[in-house]
């Protein structure tokens, strides 16, 4: 008797233990989610019971390591972003993390934001914490009202926190400042470097044609959703940027002939490599129908691979493209948006 | 004996140069280069060199619009005849410039 009564209060305690970690596992990572609380909408008893869904990021969340697993998590909250009160990205086991699906996400926040939609999400963070380190080193916790760690001491000798159209507007700082910024950034890394020496002025040109193609191309008439986010972090040997629009696409603005537009129209993606391709050497592609208009993609595409300059990538529809190699892959799921990444190799000219 | 007149874009313009149109692109863009700096010059001068260096880039938008914008005012020849460049950070720049030129009304 006495031993089964022990057995009793000690599954008693231990339930008790249990709840108790998890009250503290809960607290530990209410402290790291980046909560867009003041969105949250205000229920009363008598009122429908809001919406909530939770989801999860792959464990490698990556568009480069792992794209079509990550670009099906975003369909899913893109559909749920529009269906649901309280969205739960849930982050806590991912161990991989790479900073292009932030932006992504911060995109699809602002997207929403816009909508005027009183959406309530909540990102719980990863439990690694060199992820942690990103999310908050990289500027993305700035893009959710609610972070609370927000004093957090940025490297800016290292990270060049992520920039956006909106923020420039909004600070009345001008587009060609941003690319300056960001050269000024990279020259610190080389031993007596100049801004105008080639390799910086292809990034520069590549940067302010990829800002114009958002202006120019990306949109709608009417659209109001023009946004770019430029990010770049020091890596052991080299910078790494990252160029993320979230307009129409290259493919969906390039000027196609009729074959191509009759292929668009039932909605497959055959031909979409050759299209690419054709985009990229500036073949006759340009929206305004000039030859003298079609530049800004192939600059983009030239000065991605000149030497010094490595593992440029374009996402954009439904290619995935390998510059150096011309490799041009078809992707699951459809990519809203151009996403452009690339090295700037350390020394290397 | 020719008057000639030298600008340095990243003196008296801007060293950072970038988009198309004016104001829409911003306030350093080709259409502002030309109509501002070169235009009101043009028949005062037989030559104008124009320095490329100290810029952080020369982006194509700026280009086309500042040089190959010429070209449609004044003509392909008049302009490679008029404009010399000088270019020690990037020489092949100014082959690039010289084909914007050359393809301004294409």
């Amino acid at each position: 008797m006495r031993k089964v009564k022990n057995k009793t209060y000690h599954n008693k305690i231990s339930k008790k233990r249990h709840l108790h970690e998890l009250k503290r596992q809960d607290k530990s990572y209410s402290e790291l989610d980046f909560i867009d609380s003041l969105n949250a909408p205000s229920y009363t008893n008598n009122q429908r019971k809001p919406k909530s869904k939770k989801i999860a990021t792959p464990e490698n969340f990556s568009f480069i390591g792992n794209t079509n697993e990550s670009l099906e998590f975003f369909e899913d909250v893109i559909y749920y972003l529009d269906n649901v009160d309280h969205l739960i990205i849930d982050m806590r086991n991912t161990k991989k993390m790479t900073t292009e699906v932030l932006l992504y996400l911060i995109s699809l926040h602002k997207i929403n934001e816009k909508k005027g939609k009183t959406l309530n999400t909540t990102i719980r963070s990863p439990k690694e914490e060199d992820l942690i380190e990103l999310m908050l080193q990289s500027g993305f916790s700035n893009y959710f009202r609610a972070n609370i760690n927000t004093k957090i001491h940025v490297d800016k000798e290292n990270i060049f926190q992520i920039k956006d159209k909106e923020t420039n507007l909004k600070n009345k700082v001008y587009d060609e400042e941003t690319c300056r910024e960001a050269i000024e950034f990279s020259l610190k890394f080389y031993k007596d470097a100049k801004f105008s020496q080639p390799k910086f002025r292809h990034i520069y040109n590549a940067l302010v044609e990829m800002m114009q193609n958002t202006d120019d191309h990306a949109y709608d008439e009417d659209g109001e959703l023009r946004n770019w986010y430029l990010f770049a972090i020091k890596l052991e040997k080299g910078i790494s940027f990252f160029f993320f629009d979230n307009g129409k696409g290259v493919l969906k603005t390039a000027k196609k002939n009729i074959l191509e537009k009759v292929v668009e129209k039932a909605n497959f993606s055959y031909g979409h490599e050759s299209l690419m391709q054709s985009v990229l050497n500036g073949d006759y592609r340009s929206a305004t129908g000039l030859t003298n208009r079609n530049r800004g993609l192939p600059e983009i595409n030239q000065s991605l691979t000149e030497d010094g300059i490595e593992l440029p990538i374009i996402l954009t529809n439904r290619i995935y493209a390998r510059l150096n190699e011309r490799e041009y892959r078809k992707l699951k799921y459809n990519f809203r948006g151009t996403l452009f990444i690339w090295i700037l190799k350390e020394d290397s000219e | 004996m020719s008057k000639t007149k030298n600008i340095k874009i990243s003196v008296d313009f801007s060293p950072t140069p970038k988009g198309r149109y004016h104001p829409k692109d911003g306030p350093n863009t080709g259409e502002r280069f030309k109509d501002e700096f070169i235009v009101p010059i043009w028949s005062d001068y037989d030559k104008l060199k124009i320095d490329l260096d100290d810029l952080y880039g020369c982006p194509s938008s700026f280009r086309e619009e500042a040089f190959g914008g010429l070209a449609r005012k004044y003509g392909i020849k008049e302009v490679l005849d008029k404009i010399d460049f000088i270019c020690t950070d990037e020489p092949p720049l100014i082959d690039v410039i010289i084909n914007d030129i050359k393809g301004a009304n294409d």
